[in-house]
């Protein structure tokens, strides 16, 4: 069903959360977190797609999320119980990753890009985070790569020393292989006429289903401001 | 006919590492010729290629369809110059196949109904609507080349330079792409090891080697000479010596 949505609805919603999780407010913690956690948590059962990427990012972020729980302990002369903010902090964390799979990275890179475009963020921005994008692309092709190159060479088998001085050889090569990737890109990027912007292909339509959405997010939105 | 497609005059380039990839390089391409661009490792071939639409501007003369290769004309040579390089995922760059298509056309400032209907037919003469929307890295080699080659056409350029063409394919993938060449009308600069397609497809071979062009010559001539092609690690294409013991032989 998510997946339907116009991406700058999904932002809006992603956007909303985040100000519902830390602009400051009189509510109990718990009541906000809840208030925040039960419309997600009811999307997240609507899309098993956004279901295992944020199992994925939960589990990809777990030691920065057991940091975040612990650093409660460092804070000097807190009103709230350590483990209680610990406790507080990792759930936030947690409803930040689970708003991030449901919104932004459950959609299609593309139409993030476009829907960023059209929401009227500076075309250099876009442009960057386009490369980026394809950067991420040709990193994982090196990387796939480096694995055949280590695999094939049977480096697992060495000792430990010798693989270390193995890995301190690939490793420029890697990022020499890497960058060399990126400017065949750019070559065929020149090739084909690009001149400092990506051209927009689909341009995103706001639709009723949109509508719908983004009101049903200013009403949760407003029902868990108003909680008392 | 006769017209020169490419006029290229005392071509010098260096790369920043120092290295001369070209030196005086004179070549004259006519319209509609498809010429073989044969060499070793390291020839200049790639690099030459680069040059006629201007992605490396070295010292000298190139014109291109009648053009420089000077900033001023960059963006209509590019427009009338399809490049298609050796290793089809550094062609791709965008999200899907189908953007990718449209990405030319769209930098050439075509009009969106104009690009969707060109994009339209190009994908279904590659065969490639049905993974229009897949992401261009999830592809086989062969369906990689087929749509690097269809973002080239898309633009229908004047001018095709292919490095390498079939590098990395299978032999019926080989043999479709070589059938999908051969059907192009436009002028060809085919830059390639492979003896066999060379064969097949170029009129007019030349050799490279160290930068240089060291042989310029109609196909059956220079692919006949058994002496200078093992004087440039190359060899004889196994389809025209065989031909030739059979004529020998009847």
């Amino acid at each position: 069903m998510l997946a339907a949505i116009d991406p700058r609805a999904k932002l809006v919603a992603f956007l909303a959360v985040q100000a519902l999780l830390f602009i400051p407010s009189p509510q109990p913690p718990l009541i906000r977190l809840l208030a925040v956690a039960l419309p997600l948590l009811a999307l997240l059962l609507l899309s098993r797609g956004a279901c295992r990427l944020w199992l994925r990012l939960l589990a990809i972020s777990a030691p920065l999320l057991a940091f975040l729980a612990l650093s409660a302990f460092l804070v000097p002369a807190a009103t709230t119980p350590a483990a209680r903010l610990g406790m507080l902090i990792a759930a936030k964390a947690a409803l930040v990753l689970l708003s991030l799979a449901l919104f932004v990275l459950g959609e299609e890179p593309g139409r993030m890009l476009q829907a960023l475009r059209q929401t009227g963020l500076p075309r250099a921005a876009v442009m960057v985070m386009a490369i980026g994008l394809r950067f991420a692309g040709q990193w994982r092709l090196e990387m796939e790569g480096m694995r055949h190159a280590w695999i094939g060479r049977n480096a697992a088998a060495l000792p430990l020393l010798r693989r270390g001085r193995l890995a301190g050889r690939m490793l420029p090569l890697f990022f020499e292989s890497l960058f060399e990737g990126a400017v065949d890109v750019h070559d065929a990027m020149l090739g084909r006429g690009f001149h400092g912007h990506l051209p927009a292909w689909h341009r995103l339509a706001f639709a009723g289903r949109d509508a719908t959405f983004l009101a049903l997010v200013a009403l949760f939105a407003a029902l868990a401001a108003l909680l008392p | 006919m006769n017209e020169a497609a490419v006029e290229i005059r005392g071509l010098d380039f260096a790369y920043e590492s120092g290295r001369p990839a070209l030196r005086a390089v004179d070549l004259t391409i006519r319209r509609g010729e498809c010429l073989g661009l044969l060499g070793p490792n390291g020839a200049g071939k790639s690099t030459l290629l680069l040059h006629l639409n201007g992605v490396l501007r070295g010292r000298g003369q190139v014109r291109v369809l009648g053009m420089e290769t000077k900033r001023v004309h960059l963006k209509e040579i590019r427009r009338r110059v399809g490049l298609l390089f050796q290793d089809p995922r550094q062609q791709l760059f965008l999200p899907t196949i189908e953007e990718d298509v449209a990405f030319g056309p769209l930098n050439a400032g075509w009009s969106g109904e104009e690009a969707h209907r060109r994009v339209a037919r190009v994908l279904e003469r590659f065969g490639l609507e049905p993974i229009a929307a897949t992401s261009p890295l999830r592809l086989s080699t062969g369906e990689q080349k087929r749509a690097a080659l269809a973002t080239v056409l898309v633009l229908e350029p004047e001018l095709l330079a292919f490095d390498e063409p079939s590098a990395g394919l299978d032999p019926a993938g080989r043999r479709d792409f070589i059938e999908i060449v051969r059907a192009l009308s436009q002028t060809k600069v085919i830059a390639t090891h492979d003896m066999e397609l060379a064969y097949e497809l170029c009129g007019r071979i030349v050799v490279m080697d160290h930068g240089r062009i060291v042989a310029d010559g109609p196909r059956d001539a220079i692919l006949g000479d058994a002496g200078l092609l093992s004087a440039h690690r190359l060899e004889r294409p196994l389809s025209m010596v065989l031909r030739e013991m059979t004529l020998r032989d009847a």
